[in-house]
C-alpha cells in the first residue's frame, strides 16, 4: 500500500517534470531535452506499462509461490519489488534533476557546453594542429629542394659539381615526422569533434529513454543502468571536460603564433642557404616548430586523454551505482 | 617553510567560483541526500537502504576530511619533496631538463654541420673528357670521350648512419622539450584546476571514483613527476661521468682530414658516445614516466579512484 502511494506520487512528479524537458517535434532542440520520439507513443507511458507488466509478472510468481509453497520464489518477488521501487526513484530523480543539472552546468560554462566544446576543438584542429602540420610539410619541401640543389663550377663536361646542402635530407625527415605527428593529432581531434555531434544528437534522445526502460526489467537491469550512465557521462561530463580545457588553455598557456610564414620567407631562406651553405638555417625552423609542437601537446594530447579518462571512469562508476541493490555492497 | 603552497595556489579561481565554497556546498548537499535516504530506510524498514546510507556517510566524512586537511597534507608532502630534491622540485627539474636540452642542442648543431659537410663531400663529382682527334682523308673530327669521378661517393653509407643518429637526436630533443613544457603546465594548472575539481567530484557517490582519480593525478603530477625527473637527471649525470667523461662527442673535430683520407673509424668512434647519450636519455625519460604512472595508479587505488585508467587512455 505504502509502495503504491509512493509510486503514484513519483509518477505524477515524473510526468509533470518530463513535460518540461521533452524535445519539441522539430529542430532546433534545446540543450538537455529528452527524446520526444517515444513521447507520441509515449516513453513515459512505455515506462509505466513496463512497470505494470513487471508487477503483473511478479504477482503471478507470488501466487504460484503460495500455491506450490516455494519460499525462494517469494523472496525473489520481494527483492524484485524493492528493485522496482529503486528504479522508480532513480527515474524520477533523473527526470526531476536533469534539467536542473543542465541549467547549472550551462550557467557555469557561460554558454551551451557543446557549443564551447565544438569551438574549442575547431580552433585546435584548424588554427593550430593543421597549420603546424602544413608548416612542417612546407619546411620539409624546402629542405629537400635545398638538398637537391647542385652547384656546378665549370662546364658539365669539365668541371666540379656537388650538392652543397645534401645533409638537409636528414632535417627533412625530422620535419616529415612532425608533419605525420600533427596530422595524426588533427585526425584524433576531428574524431572527437564528430563524436561530440553524435552524442549531442542521440545521447538524451535515444540512449537515456532506452536505459530507463531497460532498468525496469530484471534481466535488463545492468544494461539499463549502463545505458543511463553512458548517456549522462557522454552528454554532461564529456562536454564539460572540454569547457574546463578551454578555460585552462585560455588562462594558462601562452598564445602560440601559428600563422603560416609568407612565401617570401621560404624564398629568402632558400637563397640564404645557397649563399652560406654551412649556416644552420634549417635548424632554426626545426627548433621553432618543435617548440610549438611541445606547447601543443598538453592541449592536443594530454587534456583530451584526461577527458576520456574522467568520462569513462564516471561511466563505470555511475553504471555500478545505478545497477546496485543498495545494500549488497560495491 | 611549511606553507610552501598557499590557499591561493589551489584556489579554483574562475572555473568553480571559489572551490572552497563549492566543495562545502557539495558536502552539505550529499549529506542531505544521504540523511534523506537513511530516514526512508528507517521509516519504511529498508535495511539495505540503511546500510547503503551508512556506507555513504562514511565516504562523506572521508571526503570532508580530505577537504579539511588538504592544504596541510599537500604542504607536508611538498616539504618532504623539497627536502629530497634540495630545493623546489619543479624548478630543479625544469633546470635539469634545460641542461639536458642545452647539451643535446650543442650536439645537434655539431652533427648537422658535420652532416652538411659529409653530404657535400659525398656528392662531389669531377667531370672530365679526353678529346680523340680523328683525321680521315676528308674531314677532321674530334670525339670527346668523357666521364666523371666521385672519389668520396662511398661516404654516402656513413651519411646514412649519421642521418639516423641525427634523427634520433631530434627525437631526443623533442622528448626533452615535451618534458619541459609538461613541467611548466603542471606547475601552473594542476593545483588550480584538477585538484579542486577532484575534491568536488569525490564528494558525490556517482562521481567519487573519477574524483579520486583526478586527485591522484594531481598529486602524482605535482609531486612525484618532478622528483622522478630529478632522479633521472642524477642517473644520466652519473652514467655520463662514467661512460663518456668530458665532451660526449665532437664529430666536427674529425671533419676535414680523416674523411678525405677515407678514414671513418674515428668518426664512428666519436658517434658511439652520442648514441649512448641517446639511450640513457631515452631510458630516463621512460623511467620518469613509469614512476609517475605507477604512483598515480597506487594513489588512485588508495583514494577510491580507478587504478586502471591507462587502459582507458589507449582509446585516444
Amino acid at each position: 500500500m505504502k509502495i503504491s502511494y509512493i509510486l503514484i506520487i513519483l509518477f505524477l512528479l515524473c510526468t509533470v517534470r518530463a513535460a518540461g524537458i521533452v524535445c519539441p517535434a522539430t529542430p532546433p532542440y534545446p540543450p538537455c531535452c529528452v527524446s520526444s520520439e517515444f513521447w507520441s507513443g509515449g516513453w513515459i507511458y512505455l515506462v509505466f506499462i513496463s512497470i505494470t507488466l513487471v508487477i503483473l509478472l511478479l504477482s503471478v510468481v507470488y501466487m504460484l509461490s503460495k500455491i506450490f509453497v516455494k519460499h525462494e520464489w517469494e523472496i525473489w518477488v520481494k527483492d524484485e519489488m524493492y528493485q522496482i521501487l529503486i528504479s522508480v526513484v532513480i527515474i524520477s530523480t533523473l527526470i526531476i534533476v536533469l534539467s536542473i543539472i543542465c541549467e547549472v552546468f550551462t550557467t557555469l560554462a557561460g554558454n551551451d557546453p557543446f557549443l564551447i566544446a565544438h569551438n574549442y576543438l575547431n580552433s585546435l584542429i584548424w588554427d593550430k594542429t593543421l597549420n603546424m602540420a602544413t608548416n612542417a610539410f612546407q619546411y620539409s619541401v624546402l629542405c629537400q629542394l635545398l638538398a637537391a640543389f647542385r652547384l656546378q663550377i665549370g662546364p658539365v663536361s669539365l668541371g666540379v659539381g656537388y650538392n652543397q646542402q645534401a645533409g638537409l635530407r636528414a632535417v627533412a625527415v625530422c620535419f616529415d615526422f612532425i608533419y605525420t605527428f600533427c596530422a595524426g593529432i588533427s585526425a584524433s581531434l576531428m574524431v572527437q569533434d564528430i563524436g561530440l555531434s553524435i552524442i549531442q544528437a542521440f545521447a538524451f534522445r535515444i540512449m537515456l529513454p532506452l536505459g530507463i526502460i531497460f532498468r525496469i526489467f530484471p534481466f535488463l537491469r545492468k544494461a539499463g543502468a549502463f545505458l543511463i550512465a553512458l548517456s549522462l557521462g557522454l552528454y554532461i561530463v564529456y562536454p564539460l571536460c572540454f569547457v574546463m580545457n578551454k578555460m585552462i588553455v585560455d588562462s594558462v598557456l601562452p598564445e602560440i603564433q601559428l600563422s603560416l610564414p609568407p612565401l617570401e620567407t621560404y624564398v629568402e631562406t632558400f637563397l640564404t642557404a645557397i649563399i652560406s651553405p654551412f649556416m644552420p638555417i634549417a635548424l632554426m625552423g626545426l627548433y621553432t616548430v618543435m617548440n610549438q609542437v611541445a606547447f601543443l601537446i598538453p592541449q592536443a594530447l594530454f587534456l583530451p586523454t584526461l577527458n576520456l579518462v574522467i568520462t569513462f571512469t564516471f561511466i563505470k562508476n555511475a553504471a555500478r551505482v545505478l545497477s546496485q541493490n543498495f545494500g549488497e555492497g560495491y | 617553510m611549511l606553507l610552501q603552497i598557499a590557499l591561493s595556489d589551489i584556489s579554483g579561481g574562475i572555473f568553480l567560483g571559489g572551490w572552497e565554497t563549492a566543495a562545502l556546498t557539495a558536502l552539505l548537499v550529499s549529506f542531505g541526500i544521504i540523511a534523506l535516504a537513511f530516514a526512508i530506510g528507517i521509516g519504511f524498514g529498508y535495511r539495505e537502504l540503511e546500510e547503503w546510507a551508512k556506507n555513504e556517510m562514511y565516504e562523506i566524512f572521508i571526503s570532508g576530511l580530505i577537504v579539511g586537511t588538504l592544504i596541510g597534507l599537500i604542504n607536508i608532502i611538498f616539504a618532504m619533496s623539497i627536502n629530497l630534491a634540495g630545493g623546489n622540485p619543479l624548478e630543479i627539474a625544469s633546470s635539469n631538463v634545460s641542461s639536458m636540452i642545452l647539451e643535446t642542442n650543442g650536439l645537434f648543431l655539431t652533427l648537422l654541420q658535420y652532416n652538411l659537410y659529409l653530404g657535400a663531400l659525398s656528392t662531389l663529382k669531377f667531370s672530365f673528357f679526353v678529346p680523340i682527334p680523328i683525321i680521315p682523308p676528308v674531314v677532321f673530327l674530334v670525339i670527346r670521350i668523357g666521364s666523371f669521378v666521385s672519389p668520396w661517393a662511398g661516404l654516402g653509407a656513413l651519411m646514412s648512419g649519421v642521418d639516423s643518429v641525427f634523427n634520433v637526436l631530434g627525437a631526443m630533443i623533442a622528448a626533452l622539450l615535451v618534458e619541459q613544457v609538461l613541467l611548466s603546465f603542471i606547475k601552473l594548472v594542476i593545483l588550480k584546476y584538477f585538484l579542486p575539481l577532484g575534491i568536488l567530484m569525490r564528494t558525490f557517490s556517482i562521481t567519487r571514483v573519477a574524483g579520486g582519480t583526478l586527485i591522484a593525478i594531481a598529486i602524482g603530477a605535482y609531486i612525484i613527476y618532478p622528483l622522478a625527473v630529478i632522479y633521472s637527471w642524477n642517473v644520466y649525470s652519473q652514467f655520463k661521468a662514467v661512460s663518456t667523461p668530458g665532451n660526449p662527442g665532437d664529430p666536427a673535430g674529425h671533419m676535414i682530414l680523416e674523411n678525405i683520407k677515407w678514414d671513418i673509424k674515428d668518426t664512428i668512434n666519436t658517434l658511439t658516445p652520442i648514441l649512448k647519450n641517446f639511450v640513457i636519455i631515452g631510458i630516463t625519460f621512460f623511467l620518469s614516466i613509469i614512476i609517475t604512472f605507477s604512483s598515480i595508479r597506487s594513489l588512485a587505488g588508495a583514494l577510491g579512484g580507478d587504478p586502471d585508467l591507462f587502459g582507458l587512455a589507449r582509446l585516444i
